[in-house]
């Protein structure tokens, strides 16, 4: 029995930069849609990426995380697996955690992908039969074959994804998150993914998926938020609000162009006239 | 469950998994030195050529024979290196694991057993010199030697607070580390490593009493040089290990809630 609660979850992380960089930290900041920029009472600023977030998933939720760049997507995910922790509010989880977040910033790029995968099963606390288990599951899976004995630094994108991807799966853990890396995949992954996703966890578990990729969302997860500056500002289903999402990005994307065409115009007239 | 109780739950998960965190360490070594030949003996041949450069030259300024002073710097230099390794790499403990941290949901405090054996597996390696040294010069052995082995203890356990300690402390002060970098290397020089304080004309408080380095330097050297250990070293030792390794967890458990976003 798997669950994931978040209770009026807010998240602030402390800016931390020296004083020569702080005023250009903070026009950065502003520029970017990063969540609110603040500056707590001990004088150190922070960020606020996730605000009043609520949410309660429980068995075979399949939740896709929708939002631009800079939304709190990662944020969000980072904090259901208790890597950041809240500022406020309550964040309860029940289940083992498995994540896919980034690809291969924790690999050894030196090494084969079924020495990673080793030391992949090794943090998961196997044991050396039940990691061997795991070797296989994955090659068969990823269809690797005979790169799996190469360095990792040889890998394509696509292929870090498919051996991650598989070793996040056939781990025995309820929970899985997984970030944007998924975008990395090419629909035949996308196919073979989400019929693993519904093999392997049709009754006990729990995904959380962020991506910029409708297909993927659409095949992968069965409900859906949308993240704006911190804020969840629509839920439903996974299709329902990716399309109002894209309707919105490009109505105010008319709107930009529009106010921009007639700035334009207003500064040409001066030179029309010379 | 509070940022602190999570801190603390991660600390005690961490000892749980020290198997891991030593394989981890094995790993790290054998990458570090991949597709080299001589591999992880290359950590051996650097600080025996250092110890005989340093015995070559020195013997002869100190107008020492050289090889009661090749084995005084066999045993008082891996100790220094370790000491001084500890001091530097602590505080990227966190910062250069980044990855690992985000990746696997495994507890974060895995890092510190991993440096720790990385480290204690460096200086088995550099112990070698010394078992070397043993061979050659052969000094008179004696059973309290063995007072080494506890002091050795106490290093180890002094060691594991300060990669905790500075770990947190250089996540979130970046000037630590080239502050100690800069630091250690004065420290070389004024901490009776390569000199021998016997060999010092009048008492100099500032380069033993008060040096902390010293205490840990001699709870280890001098039982390997037959010399017995001031009690004022053991229980300066013993003090230290205790403050540091309370103020590493008190520090990891406070820090536990922005730890990911310093690093």
């Amino acid at each position: 029995m798997a669950r994931l609660m978040l209770k009026d979850v807010t998240v602030r992380l402390p800016v931390v930069t020296s004083f020569s960089q702080r005023s250009l930290f903070s026009a950065a900041a502003r520029t970017a849609t990063f969540g609110r920029l603040g500056r707590s009472s001990s004088g150190v600023g922070f960020v606020e990426p996730l605000t009043d977030i609520s949410l309660d998933l429980r068995d075979g939720d399949r939740l896709a995380l929708i939002g631009h760049n800079g939304a709190g997507k990662s944020t969000l995910l980072r904090t259901m697996a208790s890597i950041v922790l809240p500022y406020s509010g309550e964040a309860v989880r029940d289940g083992e955690l498995s994540l896919l977040f980034n690809l291969g910033t924790a690999l050894e790029a030196e090494q084969s992908g079924r020495e990673n995968l080793d030391f992949y099963a090794r943090y998961l606390g196997l044991t050396k039969r039940e990691r061997a288990q795991l070797i296989e599951d994955v090659a068969e899976f990823s269809e690797l074959g005979a790169f799996l004995d190469m360095p990792v630094r040889t890998y394509s994108s696509g292929m870090l994804l498919r051996m991650l991807f598989g070793a996040a799966t056939s781990s025995p853990r309820d929970i899985l998150l997984v970030d944007e890396v998924i975008s990395a995949g090419d629909a035949r992954f996308v196919q073979k993914a989400k019929r693993r996703a519904l093999q392997s966890f049709t009754h006990r578990n729990i995904t959380v998926v962020a991506s910029h990729a409708p297909e993927v969302l659409y095949e992968l997860c069965n409900c859906a938020i949308r993240l704006e500056r911190g804020l969840i500002v629509d839920r439903g289903d996974p299709r329902g609000v990716w399309e109002r999402y894209i309707r919105e990005k490009t109505e105010t994307e008319q709107e930009k162009a529009l106010a921009e065409a007639v700035e334009g115009v207003r500064e040409n007239e001066p030179q029309i006239e010379g | 469950m509070t940022p602190a109780q999570i801190g603390l739950r991660d600390l005690v998960q961490g000892v749980f998994n020290i198997p891991l965190a030593m394989s981890l360490a094995l790993r790290e070594l054998r990458t570090r030195f991949s597709r080299t030949t001589l591999g992880p003996l290359w950590i051996t041949v650097a600080q025996a050529l250092w110890i005989a450069g340093i015995a070559f030259v020195f013997s002869e300024v100190f107008e020492q024979d050289v090889g009661n002073y090749l084995y005084f710097l066999a045993s008082g230099l891996p100790v220094w290196t370790y000491i001084s390794t500890i001091m530097t790499e602590s505080p990227t403990t966190f910062i250069s694991n980044k990855g690992a941290m985000e990746q696997f949901g495994a507890p974060w405090t895995v890092q510190v057993w991993k440096r720790l054996t990385v480290s204690a597996l460096v200086f088995w390696q550099h112990m070698l010199i010394w078992l070397a040294a043993l061979v050659l010069t052969r000094p008179p052995l004696s059973f309290d030697m063995l007072w080494a082995i506890p002091g050795l203890v106490i290093l180890l356990a002094t060691a594991w607070g300060v990669l905790l300690l500075l770990g947190v402390l250089g996540a979130r002060f970046r000037d630590l580390q080239p502050a100690l970098v800069a630091g250690m290397n004065f420290m070389f020089v004024l901490t009776p490593v390569f000199w021998d304080p016997e060999q010092l004309a009048r008492d100099r408080p500032m380069v033993t009493h008060l040096n902390p380095f010293y205490h840990f330097l001699e709870i280890v050297r001098a039982p390997l040089l037959g010399r017995t250990v001031a009690p004022e070293s053991w229980a300066f030792c013993i003090i230290a290990m205790i403050a540091i390794i309370v103020l590493g967890c008190v520090a990891f458990a406070r820090a536990r809630r922005n730890l990911f976003n310093w690093v």
